[in-house]
């Protein structure tokens, strides 16, 4: 795995934010990772662990507070101008809200070939008509729906217009942000199929961010694991799935409902106790530790890091300190 | 067999400006005493319209149309007049919603509301105290920590997965024999989810009422559920036990919707099965089988002629022409007819 280039590279990055009467919120609090060229990385975590932030900063939609991101070995928040146009072209992105998402005012086509027009990708009218109906060809929508509105769409069909804009541009990566978790389940598998092909074909990288960790584990090559601001596992799919080192990451596989009624009967679940505490004031020291059933004196004192502990595993947990 | 509720032949319509809207169609179910019965189906489908006739919240332009009966200790509960739906509603029968935040009242403690059920049927004529006593016992029973200082907590005070459980005991103090559960844990995270479905399980244990689960996520239905409803398009395609449903799958849709989520304990990298369409427009319900036009097996007379209940035994029923001994079933990926095979 290391010896591939890495497309984005993220080192302690952190995002504050002012929770008023001077206390910070640390929506993002000293992550590190690195995304190599055509791999698909994850993201999981409860809502409020800061996945989606994280993302957001990592593509510069978002001001960090501290670290540093890499595109393509360039910082990504100090960005020329031009660079930032630049960067535009070949990072892209597919929002949660297919409905929040697309501009109601404007016509399926004019917002595929948005993208088209400021980077001046087409010669002339026929081209960029024909690039438009490409794209929209390649995610399984056709063109008697170009000149329609958005608000004749169903969410699936709105969520393929969002990618059809997103790759219009023809990006190198692709920041998916719960792409799926407001669509039915039908259709969701249609959406995750094509994000599949898309990738294949294009050689995309992407990064993934969802709460439903059997679609993660399904598109994703690696996978982190986010808790309360901190990446506390990170590690290919499958043996994340089949080998969870950090007790939080076991607890919140087994909490995953499984579609099978006998696998469901025999499988041990960790309950954990209480919610997740908040990012206001998160523990000091592991930020588990308060639900931790093999909490140790040192995991309320010192806070662990982030550690490869087998190859390509990496867990931040005192359990796995060497002795 | 032990019924508690028995649905027969329901149907109900909207009269919207653009038209009737069939949402509920010629449906008929039972629901067995202590058991949880799933209705599963995509948004849309009929699932919420269904619960909520059986609780006498079908509101205008919403209409229960003639021939309907849900049966309820021998009575039709579609005939009660507003005095005995009050007294049913609550007491034999209570409901719990997906967002506990806009379901419970923001401007009166939980004390308040979980004992505000109860006074309504209070035939016991207890005091304010033993009221207030028994909201405390059912907050203590959901695995409410320090049960006392919640009864004068506001619902904003608390977590989600708090406020979901402070819902369920104000739905459960009256010791309801059905339970009606809208996605309950769909606004959850997994970890509290597990918490919540726990929970459930070990309630209806204790107090031995049946559920009926309305959920989209299979994952859930493994897990709680014995009987299954899956619903399409307002009517029942299939249903039948837990393990028939998952295990023996005897219509497309059933087929499709089981394997169009990738399983976490398996490794597959393999294409996910989809239903390709969308569900049809319930103005002009399809004339045959509502699911012809996304079918991959789809016949002829799919289209033309809605398709007979077929009842395959111990009470696993299906509805489509691939299980007719004349349907060519060559290249369908599971069983259609006849007996399980193991």
């Amino acid at each position: 795995m290391s010896n591939r280039p890495v497309e984005l590279e993220v080192k302690h990055l952190c995002k504050y934010y002012n929770a008023g009467r001077k206390r910070l919120l640390k929506a993002v609090d000293d992550v590190s990772f690195d995304i190599y060229k055509g791999e698909t990385l994850g993201i999981v975590g409860e809502s409020g662990c800061g996945k989606t932030t994280c993302g957001k900063t990592c593509i510069g939609m978002l001001e960090k507070t501290g670290g540093e991101v890499k595109f393509q070995g360039k910082d990504v928040h100090t960005l020329s101008k031009k660079e930032r146009f630049d960067f535009s072209g070949k990072v892209q992105m597919i929002f949660q809200d297919p409905y929040a998402s697309l501009d109601p005012h404007q016509k399926v086509y004019d917002i595929v070939a948005e993208g088209i027009r400021i980077h001046k990708l087409a010669k002339d009218k026929a081209e960029e008509e024909h690039m438009v109906l490409e794209l929209l060809d390649m995610v399984g929508l056709n063109a008697e729906h170009a000149m329609r509105n958005v608000h004749e769409f169903s969410g699936g069909q709105r969520q393929r217009i969002g990618i059809a804009r997103a790759l219009a541009v023809d990006p190198e990566f692709l920041f998916c942000d719960e792409p799926i978790s407001a669509l039915d389940v039908s259709i969701q598998a249609q959406i995750i199929n094509l994000l599949m092909k898309l990738q294949k074909e294009k050689h995309l990288t992407m990064l993934f961010i969802a709460h439903d960790l059997s679609m993660v584990k399904h598109i994703s090559d690696r996978i982190g694991v986010m808790y309360l601001g901190n990446m506390v596992e990170l590690s290919g799919s499958s043996d994340l799935y089949r080998k969870p080192l950090h007790p939080y990451t076991q607890a919140l596989l087994s909490a995953v409902p499984i579609a099978d009624p006998k696998a469901s009967r025999e499988r041990k679940k960790i309950m954990l106790t209480g919610d997740v505490p908040s990012p206001v004031n998160p523990p000091a020291g592991c930020r588990f530790s308060g639900r931790c059933k093999y909490c140790m004196s040192q995991c309320f004192d010192l806070k662990p890091e982030l550690k490869e502990v087998e190859a390509g595993h990496y867990v931040a947990c005192h359990l796995y300190d060497e002795k | 067999m032990n019924t508690l509720v028995e649905i027969k032949n329901l149907s109900v319509s909207y009269f919207t400006y653009a038209g009737e809207v069939q949402s509920v169609r010629d449906i008929s179910f039972s629901i067995e005493k202590g058991k949880t019965t799933a209705l599963v189906g995509e948004s849309g489908c009929g699932k919420s319209v269904t619960s909520k006739s059986l609780m006498g919240l079908i509101e205008k332009p919403g209409v229960i149309k003639e021939g309907s009966q849900i049966i309820y200790n021998g009575k039709n509960i579609l005939d009660f007049n507003p005095k005995e739906w009050n007294a049913f509603r609550g007491k034999e029968c209570s409901m719990i919603f997906q967002d506990a935040l806009v379901s419970l009242n923001p401007t009166m403690m939980v004390g308040k509301q979980i004992m505000e059920n109860l006074e309504n049927h209070n035939e016991e004529g207890l005091s304010k105290g033993e009221l207030r006593k028994k909201a405390k016992e059912m907050l203590d029973m959901v695995g409410i920590p320090d049960a006392e200082s919640c009864l004068n907590k506001y619902p904003h005070e608390l977590s989600g997965g708090m406020r979901q459980r402070v819902m369920i005991a104000t739905a459960l103090i009256t010791h309801p024999t059905l339970l009606i559960a809208d996605e309950p844990t769909t606004a959850l995270d997994v970890t509290i989810q597990a918490q919540i479905l726990e929970l459930m399980k070990d309630l209806q244990k204790k107090l031995g009422m049946a559920i009926i689960m309305i959920t989209h996520d299979l994952g859930v239905v493994a897990d709680i559920c014995d009987d299954i409803v899956v619903m399409y398009a307002g009517k029942i395609v299939e249903k039948g036990s837990n393990e028939d449903i998952f295990y023996h799958p005897r219509h497309p849709y059933t087929w499709a919707l089981m394997n169009s989520v990738p399983r976490l304990d398996l490794d597959s990298k393999e294409e996910l099965v989809t239903i390709e369409g969308t569900i049809p427009d319930m103005i002009h319900p399809p004339k045959g089988c509502a699911f012809c036009s996304r079918c991959p097996y789809a016949m002829n007379i799919c289209a033309e002629q809605t398709p007979e209940v077929l009842d395959l035994g111990n009470g696993h029923e299906v509805s489509c022409w691939l299980t007719d001994p004349r349907a060519d079933v060559s290249g369908v990926p599971f069983q259609t007819g006849g007996v399980d095979h193991e």
